[in-house]
């Protein structure tokens, strides 16, 4: 049996608006850059963005590949050649948001085989704490949860990683700031969430880094190119950058965990 | 999954495989498809009475009797009571039963072909086995279903929305001040409200809703798919169209409205049907205390719809807003 490689990350935030999409375009662009085959998932999946912020309007979606037999490789929308590639989901299709664990299941089961070719598997999740979002939330391996320096972000994110916690069993959690004025805003803001995890909910969530406000990130969100590649020297992009480096670090550390397990964990694990 | 909100008629209606042709089928076959469910239930009932009274030798065994049992004397080896259960099928040949018995394995069913009187006979018999059976189950002056057959439906509910993980309600009616319309104006008035009562439940019904009238002046209704909202909704709605409604005794006018109480029962629970007319009848109390003409859902106390253990609250705010710890 072939050791699994992959590992996956989900990308949340509770509150919708934060520039979760955008930071996992970006992170996947850099790590892709770096040499690792990353495919992106919009797991959004009745309300699709990334294939907005990407210009692309794919064909077909995830959608497809449950009313019919069309295989995931077929969906898979290539970013840059030679492994950026993107799942996309739907657009204004509710039922795709209300999927029950069985769909769940078999829309997993259908994307498996095409997990091994890739170092990284981004979900790029809804905004919001459906069941959906908690569903994948929960299979990945790691996550990471985006906020910004306003308090209806803090609130959400809070509420999201509460819910995780205290309904599913899930613990560890990466954030990101993003949108802080100042190393000294990013800093607070992660404290603030942090503390408040640690009195409420006896988790310890860890900071990854932050991205700080930058002009260059609504520039290219409205040329509807990655960051990374119109404006490579801007403060965002050496901020994701640097968080980009940190998630290769910590993949090579975890190879051994990982060898053995699957890229997405099964939903029978899951506490529902 | 996918709900269509215009669409009452689909919602929340798991295992329409219990009852696949009968609500489509035209009317004899519909009754008949109806009767196999039942005979089928009662046959399951009695096959496991008989297998755990099998350790009794003064009990039956299992009827199994045909020609694959006989002994070679002949003898028939079920030596106690045995039964051959007759029903008309109107419309059926003899060729046509033989190829259906062939096709489905139904050889041990033995046909009679009826000359015409007989069946005239048989047929006017049947006819009034049925009628008796419908009397039974039905209050004679409302047709609604009476109060034995109805728990009797409850109880399949029940079953259907625990196995379904899907929810009910159930509604209980009292007329309000009944008692002064018999004795203003006479049982023969008294009556026709009830019967008028009894239209208005039947017409704001969806098809697969039960009415039932259990007792002089009380209704209940069954609305299985049904949220407390939207049986809530349903009801005032009901009772708006009777409060609407003008009726006319002995030369006079007069309205009349009902008190009603829900309760609801939703699929991880297990309820049972007694449990959850008490509910409902401690709702309808409510509504009768607070004033009568009006509709009340029974709230269990203490007992939220959903986990709240999820909840942020307010010191986790206050604390993620300020740092503080107020």
């Amino acid at each position: 049996m072939t050791q699994n490689t992959t590992l996956s990350v989900s990308i949340l935030s509770g509150k919708g608006g934060v520039g979760k999409t955008n930071i996992a375009l970006n992170l996947g662009y850099c790590l892709y850059r770096g040499g690792h085959p990353l495919l992106l998932m919009d797991c959004d999946l009745g309300l699709a963005n990334l294939d907005v912020l990407l210009g692309i309007a794919p064909d077909r979606n995830m959608q497809d590949l449950l009313d019919s037999d069309a295989a995931p490789r077929d969906i898979a929308v290539p970013i840059e050649q030679g492994g950026f590639d993107f799942l996309p989901a739907a657009s204004g299709v509710p039922e795709l948001v209300e999927m029950d664990g069985d769909m769940r299941a078999l829309l997993v089961r259908k994307l498996e085989p095409l997990f091994s070719r890739y170092d990284f598997l981004f979900l790029d999740l809804g905004a919001g704490i459906n069941p959906t979002v908690l569903a994948f939330a929960a299979m990945t391996q790691l996550r990471i949860v985006i906020v910004t320096p306003e308090p209806t972000s803090l609130t959400d994110s809070y509420a999201l990683m509460k819910v995780l916690s205290t309904q599913h069993g899930v613990r560890d959690f990466f954030v990101i700031v993003n949108q802080a004025e100042s190393r000294k805003e990013e800093t607070q803001t992660f404290e603030r969430l942090a503390a408040a995890c640690r009195k409420f909910l006896d988790i310890e969530p860890q900071f990854l880094g932050g991205v700080r406000l930058d002009k260059a990130v609504p520039d290219a969100v409205r040329k509807q190119k990655p960051l990374m590649r119109v404006a490579p020297q801007s403060p965002a992009a050496q901020d994701l950058f640097s968080i980009a480096v940190k998630l290769q670090r910590m993949r090579a550390a975890l190879l051994p965990e990982l060898a053995d397990r699957p890229p997405l964990r099964a939903l029978s694990e899951e506490a529902y | 999954m996918a709900r269509k909100p215009t669409d009452a008629a689909d919602t929340g209606r798991p295992d329409r495989a219990d009852k696949p042709a009968s609500a489509d089928a035209p009317g004899n076959y519909a009754q008949l498809l109806g009767e196999l469910d039942a005979l089928r239930r009662a046959l399951a009932e009695e096959a496991a009475r008989a297998a755990s009274a099998g350790s009794n030798p003064d009990s039956v065994p299992p009827a199994s009797s045909g020609p694959d049992n006989m002994n070679p004397d002949g003898e028939d080896p079920a030596s106690g009571p045995l039964l051959a259960v007759a029903r008309l099928f109107p419309g059926m040949t003899r060729h046509r039963w033989r190829t259906l018995a062939d096709e489905h394995g139904l050889r041990q069913w033995f046909a009679i072909e009826l000359d015409k009187s007989t069946n005239f006979n048989l047929r006017e018999l049947q006819k009034a086995v049925e009628d008796l059976a419908h009397q039974r189950d039905h209050d004679p002056l409302t047709g609604l279903m009476n109060r034995r057959a109805f728990l009797r439906q409850v109880e399949l509910e029940l079953q259907r929305v625990h196995r379904g993980g899907t929810e009910l309600c159930l509604a209980m009616l009292d007329l309000d001040d009944f008692k002064r319309v018999n004795d203003t104006w006479g049982h023969a008035c008294g009556d026709l409200v009830l019967r008028r009562m009894a239209e208005l439940l039947r017409d704001a019904t969806r098809a697969y809703d039960v009415a039932a009238r259990i007792g002089g002046e009380e209704f209940v209704l069954l609305l299985p798919g049904a949220s407390p909202l939207r049986a809530q909704a349903l009801l005032e709605r009901l009772l708006q169209d009777l409060r609407d409604e003008s009726f006319e005794c002995r030369d006079e006018t007069f309205r009349i409205s009902f008190s009603a109480g829900i309760a609801g029962c939703k699929g991880a629970t297990v309820c049972r049907a007694e449990e959850l007319l008490d509910r409902a009848d401690k709702a309808l109390y409510e509504a009768k205390a607070a004033g009568k003409a009006r509709v009340r859902v029974h709230r269990l106390p203490g007992v939220p719809d959903y986990d709240r253990s999820t909840m942020v609250q307010s010191d986790e705010k206050q604390f993620l807003f300020s740092g503080n710890d107020d």
